[in-house]
């Protein structure tokens, strides 16, 4: 454990070794952090205790109490009666450095409406807060995601559009994560009310490696952009959404938490990077602040499969790029324009008819077999093989279809190759003639396709890709 | 079935007459081919290229190439592929469904070797001119017809 990892055990907030990484990481971005965590748990104390170390101008309201006044201040008409001024307290917003909004999944819509030009552009009433540079909120589990033990009756799930806002959200833990010395450091009553101050050693930290965040992110490390643009797609793929706002505040994130651990920095590629990375992403998905959790294992599934594509050895990367890609016409592109090396290739087009969804293996052999005879694939002989083996029940269907036809029914056509005779109309003779293959072949070899024009839209795109590169 | 007034329901002439589960559907088929191959004149053209069947009788195949590989002065059938006119590019290839075999007795040496190379460079599904001649028993009495995957772009 290195020194930056227990810098807020000097402020008295205890139990957040693990996440510290996180949070100083949205301290040297500014971007705003959301805690989650149950009644208790010391959410409000870290950030009012951080607020007080840092010796910001700090604003704590509590978003199911609040008025709009009590943020902007009582309006009253300027002296020549053509514009409004606020009258501004102690509690106003104005002037505020960092504002923590506590509670705020149990505001009314209508002030979830207007922090959120606070937590997203540092704007309220559409005036900028010129001298804000931390927003901060947090919440208790809302009601679609508790334990069954304790309800938080009134936490409602966040708007995702407000919660996408947030650069950072952290489960904050209850008792039972805290170790056997941080439970006795948070059970000692001593240093009730005392003001957090660790000597200016957090803000002198901040103030060296703000700067050099700025810096890298005008030079960002091209593993940061790699592994961001591929986990984004694998979760994605998975069902778990990841917003393009999302992924770059991810990309972010990522550059402030190497800023901050040197190590990690040092060797991009190493276990620690991993571990790192891996907290940073899951401290990056909005999904628990309106109740969603996501799955685990896809987001350990994305995490693994982003990590060894962006850091594994070039050919181990295309690899799994080249397997992360769904759309079909992406892979060819992939393999005609990047592949680093026939063994490669044919290993590729191998693991793609083993492990894609058999109408998808299909529909690439089909579509690549041909450029593949005329040598336009960068794959070995094996693979040439491979995809013509696949490809014969394809280039010539001859079987037979049976199905289930009413009593009262007669000259009924088999359901299936009625959809696809839907499918097939409108398209012009060749494509049609070449989709014909492909969905009559499915309707033989009972392969259940699930959208049909999607998969004719899709083999075509994958064709037009080998047809440009045997053409050219 | 029949339900009757002892069983509670009203008996009205016959009563009720219940489905028993007898068949309410049937099973139809259809056959399904359609093809890419051969059709010179489709939206999507990959013409026939060659046929090739050899109909060896009670010879032993690889005995028969081996003689005609003598005959005509080679060794290897890598050898002989050097004069014997053999399509020059990949090819699609797939069992003839109508095969019409030429006899070995009736083929001079340079013809039949000119087969067998064909036959020999063959895979299970394309035609490889780079490939070595593999010749065995199986590959010899295969009956193929090779078409030029190169319309299937059209």
């Amino acid at each position: 454990m290195t020194d930056s990892h227990t810098r807020l055990s000097t402020l008295g907030a205890y139990g957040f070794e693990t996440q510290e990484p996180l949070i100083l990481a949205a301290l040297v971005t500014g971007d705003p952090l959301l805690l989650i965590g149950k009644s208790g748990t010391g959410k409000t104390f870290l950030l009012n205790s951080i607020s007080e170390a840092l010796g910001l101008e700090h604003r704590h309201y509590n978003a199911s109490l609040i008025s709009f006044d009590d943020l902007v201040g009582f309006p009253y008409p300027d002296d020549e009666k053509t514009a409004v001024r606020f009258l501004e307290t102690p509690a106003t917003v104005w002037g505020a450095e960092s504002v923590l909004i506590d509670e705020i999944s149990r505001c009314k819509p209508e002030h979830q409406n207007r922090l959120f030009s606070l937590v997203h552009e540092k704007k309220i009433q559409g005036l900028p807060l010129a001298s804000l540079r931390y927003r901060w909120a947090a919440m208790n589990p809302c009601t679609t995601d508790q334990s069954p033990g304790e309800e938080y009756l009134g936490s409602e799930p966040l708007d995702p559009a407000l919660a996408d806002r947030f650069a950072v959200i952290l489960d904050v833990g209850d008792w039972t994560s805290l170790d056997e010395t941080d439970r006795r450091r948070v059970a000692d009553p001593a240093g009730e009310g005392v003001t957090s101050d660790d000597g200016g050693a957090l803000r002198a930290k901040l103030a060296q490696w703000q700067p050099a965040f700025a810096a890298a992110l005008r030079n960002c490390p091209p593993q940061v952009i790699g592994y961001v643009s591929a986990v984004a797609t694998a979760l994605n793929n998975a069902g778990i959404r990841i917003s393009p706002r999302r992924a770059r505040l991810l990309s972010r994130t990522l550059v402030a938490a190497l800023v901050i651990d040197d190590d990690a920095l040092t060797d991009v590629s190493s276990r620690r990077t991993d571990l790192l990375f891996r907290l940073v992403l899951d401290g990056s998905l909005p999904h628990r602040a309106w109740g969603v959790a996501p799955d685990a294992d896809k987001v350990l599934a994305a995490h693994t499969l982003a990590w060894n594509a962006t850091m594994a050895s070039p050919r181990d990367r295309w690899l799994h790029q080249f397997h992360l890609e769904r759309a079909l016409d992406r892979k060819a592109r992939l393999l005609l324009k990047h592949c680093p090396d026939a063994d490669t290739g044919t290993l590729a087009v191998e693991q793609l008819l083993a492990n894609e969804p058999r109408a998808c293996a299909a529909a690439f052999a089909l579509a690549a077999f041909p450029a593949a005879l005329a040598g336009r694939l960068p794959i070995g002989a094996e693979g040439v093989n491979d995809l013509g083996r696949a490809a014969q029940p394809l280039l010539t269907v001859d079987g037979e279809v049976t199905w289930q036809e009413r009593l009262s029914d007669a000259n009924t056509t088999h359901p299936e190759l009625a959809a696809y005779a839907a499918v097939l109309e409108p398209l012009e003779e060749a494509r049609r003639k070449r989709a014909e293959q492909l969905l009559w072949y499915c309707a033989v070899a009972k392969i259940a396709v699930a959208d049909p024009r999607k998969l004719e839209a899709e083999f075509d795109r994958c064709v037009r890709v080998f047809a440009r590169e045997v053409a050219s | 079935m029949t339900l009757a007034a002892d069983q509670g329901w009203p008996l009205h002439g016959p009563g009720l007459l219940m489905n028993s589960g007898g068949p309410c559907s049937r099973t139809r088929s259809e056959r399904v081919r359609t093809t890419v191959l051969g059709d010179d004149d489709g939206p999507v053209r990959c013409p026939k290229v060659l046929r090739v069947a050899i109909d060896f009788g009670r010879q032993s195949p690889l005995r028969c190439v081996e003689r005609w590989l003598r005959a005509a002065g080679f060794e290897t059938g890598n050898e002989a592929r050097a004069i014997v006119s053999l399509p020059d590019r990949r090819c699609i290839c797939q069992v003839d469904p109508h095969p019409v075999p030429v006899s070995a007795g009736s083929l001079t040496a340079l013809e039949g070797l000119g087969l067998a190379l064909v036959l020999g460079l063959c895979t299970a599904s394309f035609y490889d001119p780079a490939r070595p001649v593999l010749w065995t028993t199986t590959s010899l009495t295969r009956r193929l017809v090779l078409y030029d995957g190169g319309g299937f772009y059209a």
